[in-house]
């Protein structure tokens, strides 16, 4: 009895074990492409907001922000995640600073319903906010076209875009204050 | 606060049901349903473990995978974790309630491979939920899985007694009505924003 | 090819025949390419664990064998996540959730509990290749059909053209469950009819529409 206890704690063992030590090889081959993947997903979603390959990065009050020197102005670009009908909606949003419009939006993740709310991601939807003033009402069927059927994912990133853009803005200006 | 636990609590209830939605926990949903019994009862189990199992996967990564850098190790651990909570049940139950363990006792040893056990603890960690909301968002999936699976069970009952084509019978009119079902609970969508 | 390996593939089908596995099936299968993504990572999985357990059989104690088996099959599963994540990065992100959910995928645990703890290595692999593509057959036809409906296209290809009103309802949760259900009715059916044209054979034949826990 007692010598099948100790066989059973010794198979068990050794199995973690073995286990372990595979998980911690594969981990250590695999985590730096892992890393890279993600840095390269990160890299291209704001060049493509940005539409120029440099960028720099800053961290400002806990928020991360892409900023880039164009001929048209500074831009910045930032993300955002504003709750649609089925979960958050992942953002990229592009502002030029001292036009103070939106540059280009960009939908990264989101979980809306196929054919209706992930319609979103089509570029007539997207494109509407190129250009847009910030100042504008960004009012979804007044000054922004909706989605037919999707008044709340098209309203979600509608007022996601505006009240981000309106935060970072702020964040940039006060920055620029202080010093 | 309140008001946030509760939204949670809806939205894995209803909203995001764990069976009907987001496919979590289909092989019991398919296989404990014929009964309306059964169906509750296993839901009250799977419950139990789903609730159990979140608060101590919850501290472990919080406390012992996070600190030392073992995140690779996450799937390993939370599996073990879920078989030992289902055994652990399964003694307590014994012991204190003989009565309750024999309506369930049948059911704990599924619950190990039940995905929708696995699939929370994973989800908790992806949300990055602290360890309130994880109870929480543990017990409204807990009940939307014992939601659904009387739900069908109770329409099961039903079917019992109708004409169904010959290719039709067993799974194929289950997954059918399962299908109506989840139809029904796309209503919730937009109800609570997550 | 031997009998090991063929037997997944039609007559003991894990998805249309035993039902077993359900959770990815119906859940990542709103496009052909995520069936093939999805049932080749449980390939995998499957194949390994069925070979490691196989050649363990003798040397883990019965009273231990399910935490053995757990976690020789979540170790196998991590590190299909993390080759998954450094090599396909796309394909890793639409399956997300589910790669991890290969480890309480009741055809893993099945396999190892009714077969390879049971054989020798070389069977156990046969028969954890033939379940794997099955499996994967079976999870691609439905992302396939789904995605026909749902979209218009199968593989990304456009089949009824543009004019076409997709069935947004395809892709939906609902979907899922109505596409499986008519597929396995469609299965049951030819079973029905090739019963009766075997009328006076004795054999026989395995039953499509039974419901098992499957676990």
């Amino acid at each position: 009895m007692k010598n099948s206890i100790l066989r059973y704690v010794l198979v068990l063992t050794i199995i973690a074990v073995s286990s372990g030590i595979a998980l911690g090889f594969f981990n250590s081959v695999t985590a730096e492409q892992i890393a890279a993947n993600r840095r390269a997903r990160e890299v291209a979603a704001v060049q493509r907001v940005l539409g120029i390959d440099q960028f720099s990065e800053k961290v400002v009050d806990g928020k991360k922000l892409y900023t880039a020197q164009t001929p048209d102005g500074e831009l910045v670009a930032f993300t955002c995640a504003p709750s649609g009908f089925s979960g958050p909606i992942s953002l990229m949003v592009s502002v030029n600073l001292e036009a103070e419009t939106v540059r280009r939006v960009v939908v990264l993740e989101h979980a809306e319903t196929p054919g209706l709310g992930a319609r979103i991601q089509e570029s007539w939807f997207t494109q509407q906010f190129a250009g847009k003033a910030l100042k504008d009402p960004f009012v979804v069927k007044k000054d922004v076209e909706a989605i037919t059927g999707a008044t709340i994912s098209s309203t979600a990133v509608t007022r996601g875009i505006k009240e981000e853009a309106a935060r970072v803005v702020a964040l940039l200006k006060a920055g620029v204050d202080g010093e | 606060m309140l008001q946030g636990l509760f939204l949670i609590l809806v939205s894995s209830a209803l909203v995001n049901n764990f069976v009907l939605s987001r496919f979590l926990g289909i092989c019991p949903f398919l296989g404990v349903s014929q009964k309306v019994e059964t169906a509750v009862s296993m839901g009250w189990a799977t419950t139990l473990v789903m609730t159990v199992s979140a608060v101590v996967t919850w501290t472990l990564e919080r406390y012992f995978l996070l600190p030392l850098g073992l995140e690779f190790l996450r799937y390993v651990v939370y599996i073990l974790v879920i078989a030992s909570m289902v055994q652990t049940v399964e003694t307590v139950l014994a012991k204190t309630s003989p009565a309750l363990h024999r309506s369930l006792g049948i059911f704990l040893p599924l619950i190990t491979t039940n995905c929708a056990v696995l699939g929370l603890a994973l989800l908790v960690s992806l949300k990055g939920y602290n360890i309130v909301e994880a109870a929480v968002f543990a017990v409204g999936a807990g009940l939307g899985f014992t939601l659904a699976l009387s739900l069908l069970a109770g329409i099961r009952e039903r079917l019992e007694w109708a004409d169904i084509p010959a290719a039709f019978k067993g799974a194929p009119i289950v997954l059918i009505t399962a299908g109506l079902l989840s139809m029904a609970f796309l209503g919730f969508t937009g109800l609570v924003a997550q | 090819m031997n009998k090991e390996f063929i037997k997944g593939l039609w007559k003991e089908n894990p998805t249309f025949v035993m039902l077993i596995g359900m959770c990815p099936t119906l859940a990542v299968t709103t496009a052909a390419i995520n069936g093939v993504a999805m049932g080749l990572a449980t390939t995998a999985v499957l194949v390994f664990a069925n070979v490691i357990i196989s050649s363990l059989r003798r040397v883990i104690p019965k009273a231990v064998r399910i935490p053995s088996y757990i976690v020789v099959i979540a170790s196998l599963v991590t590190i299909t996540d993390m080759v998954m994540a450094a090599f396909f990065p796309d394909i890793h992100k639409v399956l997300g959730l589910f790669i991890p959910l290969i480890i309480v995928n009741c055809l893993i645990m099945g396999r190892a509990e009714a077969f390879a703890s049971k054989n020798e290595p070389k069977s156990a692999f046969w028969d954890g290749l033939g379940m794997g593509i099955g499996f994967t057959w079976a999870l691609t036809l439905i992302g396939a059909v789904r995605e026909l409906f749902g979209a218009g296209t199968v593989f990304g290809q456009s089949v009824f053209g543009s004019s076409y009103q997709p069935v947004i309802l395809a892709l939906l949760p609902p979907g899922a469950f109505i596409t499986m259900g008519l597929i396995v009715a469609i299965f049951k059916a030819v079973e029905l009819s090739y019963k009766r044209r075997l009328h006076h054979a004795s054999r026989p034949v395995s039953d499509p529409g039974k419901l098992s826990v499957g676990q």
